[in-house]
């Protein structure tokens, strides 16, 4: 026995190394401490801490800023170094600051501008107001980068919400390659409606041209809320709003469930396994976010053939923005963007330089950078007259879609708001309750769990 | 810091007694046991004082506590979830205890009477063991692939094969607590199995070969003989897993985060939520409090049941 | 002699099929560490972390071999400490007498009911007090404290079986209490020290809620605080093949470990003394 288990683990070990070295050929040093190394008087340092995961060129982004803004700096001999600190979840966020540990600089999502504030994490950067950066950026992103009063974020990157739509299932349903490329200008005009939408998902699944009707991104059933014109939010009072346009929503739960467009495990199924299903052709219709166009690539297994899954894409898929529910009503779209956060420790005058840093990773080339690796908007207009973006026709077409794209509040109170939405949706899709049941069970939650202050319930 | 302030009086005590003792001997039991007294003094007597100061307050994200009074606790028993989720958190205990016992016992007495000194009893129990010792991250991808709701997963591929389902099975939303207990069960089993197996291990040969002699039925030396000595094993196994089971989460909330609506939400993942995911700190320290109650009430009442001051009674003779 | 070996058949075909279920749970995690389940075909990718730093969706974890030294140091100074203090402390409860020993022993058990996540956000705030956030002293004591209570109940049995005389002949001969401790009871109860020792060890080894809260460095987690960092926000898991080959990679020496130390575990015995 020990000494099978001996053998056994010895060639673990050793197909693992043997695996490890046939990739190993690519770690391309990338220390050049002797550059700046120079003849005149000491460079004066600021040491600037960034805190982020590497994910889409985000990193590399921030990197080539801190190259740009030191050559800027070059003549004032002051030379900006960047301290790279790994991403971590809120509640680690939380405690280190209570032990003193925070970063200049942090990326986390526009919602949680209130709690950050509140917890005394983040500091006021109202520079970008009178920022060259951010003046042609559109006021419906400058809305979300301000909270009671000050600018606490800068966006960092944007995203819309497609809802791709399979093309061969609706050429099974006798549909003309004119009347699906036709689409998407009816749902933009109004004409065509989500109810429509749930119908050929209906009709589609009848015909068992498709295994699922409806499928969503997690659980980011906010989309359809929209649609139904359930906003979740009042702006001017800055409060949570509980309007009986719910039930309108969990209506149109209830009755796509009934008819099967809805499977219960709707929130099961994640889009990693949802990727590779509507490439064969399982799906519907599904509610994601444009990264999605880059899941379906590589469950193609085309992640570096750009053209030919480009090709594929057209010959399967047709996205369109959420439908509206009332005719002629305008289509939807959601988002949850990225800001990048300054640290409340920054005093103004290190500020001059994260403000310059913070500048330049908005540059329009880097944004594209970003873009293209990670599958998320630019959120200037003069990076999206970067050629390579306009050579994207995917995301492209997708830039109209910003000036309705709506977000999600950033009040700390939200999540447990959402929470008890999604017991009502549960509620329908496990139990079997009835529109009126999981409105009656959302509203209970909501006024128990909600601080009645921040929440306006709707009679 | 009981055992501290005992000290002093012990010393005092024996000051008067006509049989004196002497002072050093008075104190050094107490040398044997104060690095441990002092770090159960700061880092879990301090700390529970303070989470149940926490329990008082409004402690969230802002770290900005304000004095809330009995708020948290009139918040916690008019929940109308709380029927529900104490339901869920017994459920899940007792179930999973009763099941692992009884599996833990099952494979003791197989592997250590009836199989004993065998090679094959000693790679059931390290088999055993794996699921316990794979951390727990990797663990539930295990059963989110056996369970997996579309055709994918492992349950749904064969059922489809077999020609008895037509349309894959949502799992997770059908059986959810079933599917926890079961996960949960498997990993906690070899805890017991190893305490066990060892206690049927030091039983003496010549015991089971006497009852031999005398014609005993296997089940009579089961009843009679291993039954008897599992008694101090069994209690500890009953209390620490029952503890366990009432404050766990962990699993819970990666096969399910408690899903579909509360169903497979127990009490102490519901505070675990509450401080951790919705940043209540104070409302989430309060619900933990009333997990710790729970647990402490349990524990009283087995060692009652057990009779614990017989365990732990003085040893024989004292100098 | 027939009906026994009827008996051994039947316990044996009882245990296989109580076990397969577990063996096909190794064989799934080996195959979905090598094989890509969409293209069906076999691959060693995801073993590339043992030459490279792991990196998806936006996490980046440093290279694993300083990790697996950490784990190891980590360890073994658990293992010292928390035998270090629960073996003079299960002597004081087995073999002396104090005031309060009742009530300290039934605190042990009643310290179990507080369940660790109830006090971390407290404990954090006296470790940021010490200054001892983000060390590993400091989650060594945080750990050692947790896991004391079973040590030295574990340990606490292995005193009681030693006999009485033994200890009696060594204090008739002269030798002062402590000197009865070391010379004649120590070697007596080196098995039991090396029960708690691989108990210490393997709780050390999967330690990971309090690296992930406690210590803020990447470089400094141990294999499971790592692991766990896999699991990205929101309590999703995204790279499953990656899981599953970390998993296999710190699962394995355990069994191992567990193989070589499984006699030791043969001999806790909690109160079997009393059962005379």
């Amino acid at each position: 026995m020990k000494k099978f288990a001996g053998v056994a683990l010895t060639m673990v070990m050793g197909l693992g190394v043997l695996a490890g070295c046939g990739s190993n050929g690519n770690s391309a040093s990338t220390t050049s401490e002797g550059a700046s190394a120079s003849d005149k008087p000491e460079a004066k340092v600021v040491t600037i801490s960034v805190r982020e995961n590497t994910w889409g060129a985000r990193k590399d982004n921030f990197l080539e800023a801190e190259k740009r803004l030191n050559e800027e700096l070059a003549p004032d001999n002051v030379q900006v170094k960047l301290d790279w600190w790994p991403g971590i979840d809120d509640d680690e966020l939380v405690l280190q600051a209570q032990a003193g540990k925070v970063a200049d600089i942090f990326i986390n999502s526009s919602v949680d501008i209130g709690w950050e504030r509140d917890a005394g994490l983040i500091r006021d950067i109202d520079w970008v107001k009178d920022s060259k950066v951010f003046k042609n950026v559109p006021a419906s992103y400058t809305n979300i980068m301000s909270y009671d009063g000050h600018y606490y974020g800068a966006i960092q990157d944007m995203d819309a919400s497609p809802v791709f739509i399979s093309r061969k299932a609706l050429e099974g349903l006798g549909w003309t390659k004119e009347q699906i490329d036709g689409l998407r200008a009816r749902v933009d005009s109004g004409d065509f409606t989500f109810h429509d939408l749930v119908n050929l998902a209906d009709e589609a699944k009848k015909k068992s041209l498709v295994k699922i009707g409806f499928a969503v991104e997690d659980t980011r059933f906010e989309g359809w809320n929209y649609a139904f014109d359930f906003n979740n939010y009042d702006a001017e009072q800055n409060k949570l709003e509980l309007t009986q346009k719910a039930k309108d929503v969990y209506a149109f739960w209830a009755d796509a469930k009934k008819r099967g467009v809805i499977a219960e495990n709707i929130g099961d199924v994640d889009t990693d396994m949802a990727a590779p299903m509507f490439v064969k052709g399982e799906i519907f219709a599904e509610f994601a976010r444009t990264e999605f166009y880059q899941m379906m690539r590589e469950a193609n297994g085309m992640k570096d053939k750009v053209d030919e899954y480009n090709n594929w894409f057209n010959d399967n898929v047709v996205w369109i923005p959420v439908p509206s529910a009332q005719k002629g009503g305008k289509p939807v779209s959601y988002s949850n963007p990225a800001m990048i956060f300054v640290g409340a420790k920054v005093d103004d005058e290190k500020m001059t330089y994260v403000q310059r840093l913070i500048e330049h990773v908005l540059d329009p080339d880097l944004q594209i950078n970003h873009t293209i690796a990670s599958g998320k908007l630019p959120v200037t207009p003069e990076a999206q007259e970067d050629p390579r973006f306009k050579e994207m026709s995917f995301y492209k077409d997708h830039a109209y879609l910003v000036e309705f794209t709506k977000t999600r509040p950033a009040l700390p109170d939200y999540a447990t708001f959402t929470k008890g939405y999604t017991m009502g949706v549960e509620a329908i899709l496990t139990k079997g309750k009835s529109a009126e049941e999981a409105f009656d069970i959302f509203e209970k939650e909501v006024k128990q769990n909600v601080p009645a202050d921040r929440v306006e319930i709707q009679k | 810091m009981k055992t501290e302030m005992n000290l002093e009086i012990n010393l005092e005590l024996n000051e008067t007694k006509t049989y004196k003792k002497p002072l050093r001997k008075a104190i050094y039991p107490y040398l044997f046991i104060a690095p441990f007294s002092l770090l159960v003094l700061v880092f879990f007597i301090l700390p529970a004082i303070a989470t149940v100061g926490m329990a008082f307050t409004d402690l969230n994200a802002s770290m900005k506590p304000h004095f809330v009074g009995l708020t948290n606790f009139k918040r916690i028993f008019s929940d109308y979830n709380l029927p529900q989720i104490l339901g869920n958190t017994a459920v899940f205990a007792v179930l999973s205890l009763g099941i692992s016992l009884l599996f833990a016992l099952v494979i003791s007495i197989a592997t250590q009477y009836f199989l004993k000194g065998k090679m094959l009893a000693v790679v059931y129990r390290i088999l055993w063991l794996i699921p316990s010792i794979i951390p727990s991250v990797v663990y539930v991808t295990f059963w989110k692939f056996i369970f997996d709701p579309t055709e994918g997963g492992l349950i749904n591929k064969f059922l489809l094969n077999m020609g008895i389902i037509s349309d894959p099975v949502s799992w997770f939303t059908k059986g959810a607590m079933a599917i926890v207990i079961l996960a949960t069960i498997i990993s906690t089993i070899s805890g017991g199995m190893i305490l066990l197996s060892s206690a049927i291990n030091s039983i003496p040969e010549d015991l089971y070969k006497a009852a031999r002699v005398d014609g005993a039925s296997e089940k009579s030396v089961i009843m009679k003989i291993i039954l008897p000595t599992l008694k101090w094993p069994l209690m500890y196994i009953t209390i620490s897993d029952l503890i366990g089971f009432v404050s766990s989460y962990f699993f819970i909330m990666l096969l399910t985060q408690g899903g579909p609506m509360r169903d497979t939400t127990t009490l102490s993942l519901y505070a675990f939520q509450q401080a951790f995911n919705l940043k209540y700190y104070g409302y989430g320290a309060a619900v933990s409090l009333i997990v710790v109650f729970i647990s402490f009430v349990l524990t009283m009442l087995l060692i009652r049941m057990f009779d614990f001051n017989q365990m732990i009674k003085p040893s024989r003779i004292e100098d | 002699m027939t009906t026994s070996t009827l008996k051994k058949a039947l316990a044996h075909t009882y245990m296989t099929l109580l076990t397969l279920p577990i063996i096909a749970m190794i064989v799934w995690y080996f195959l979905a560490a090598t094989m890509n389940f969409t293209t069906g075909e076999f691959s060693l990718d995801n073993f590339s972390f043992f030459t490279e730093p792991v990196e998806y969706s936006g996490i980046k974890l440093p290279l694993i071999w300083p990790i697996v030294l950490n784990t190891i140091v980590y360890s073994l100074m658990i293992v010292a400490i928390e035998v270090g203090i629960s073996v003079p402390t299960a002597y004081a409860f087995s073999r002396l007498d104090f005031k309060g020993k009742g009530a300290a022993l039934k605190f042990l058990f009643l310290m179990r009911s507080f369940p660790g996540i109830t006090l971390i956000i407290a404990t954090f705030f006296i470790l940021v007090k010490m200054g001892l956030v983000n060390t590993y002293l400091g989650v060594m004591l945080v750990a050692t404290t947790g896991s004391l209570p079973g040590l030295v109940y574990i340990m606490k049995g292995f005193f009681d079986e030693v006999p009485w005389d033994i200890e009696w002949a060594a204090m008739v001969d002269g030798t002062t209490r402590f000197g009865a401790f070391k010379k004649v009871l120590v070697p007596y109860v080196l098995s039991g020290i090396g029960a708690i020792s691989v108990f210490a060890f393997l709780g050390a080894y999967g330690e990971w809620f309090l690296f992930k809260l406690l210590i803020f460095n990447d470089d400094m987690l141990t294999l499971a605080g790592y692991l766990a960092k896999l699991v990205t926000k929101e309590n999703q898991i995204v790279n499953y093949g990656l899981i599953t080959a970390i998993g296999l990679f710190y699962t394995l020496p355990v069994v191992v470990f567990y193989i070589f130390t499984q006699k030791m575990f043969m001999k806790v015995n909690m109160g079997g003394a009393k059962q005379s």
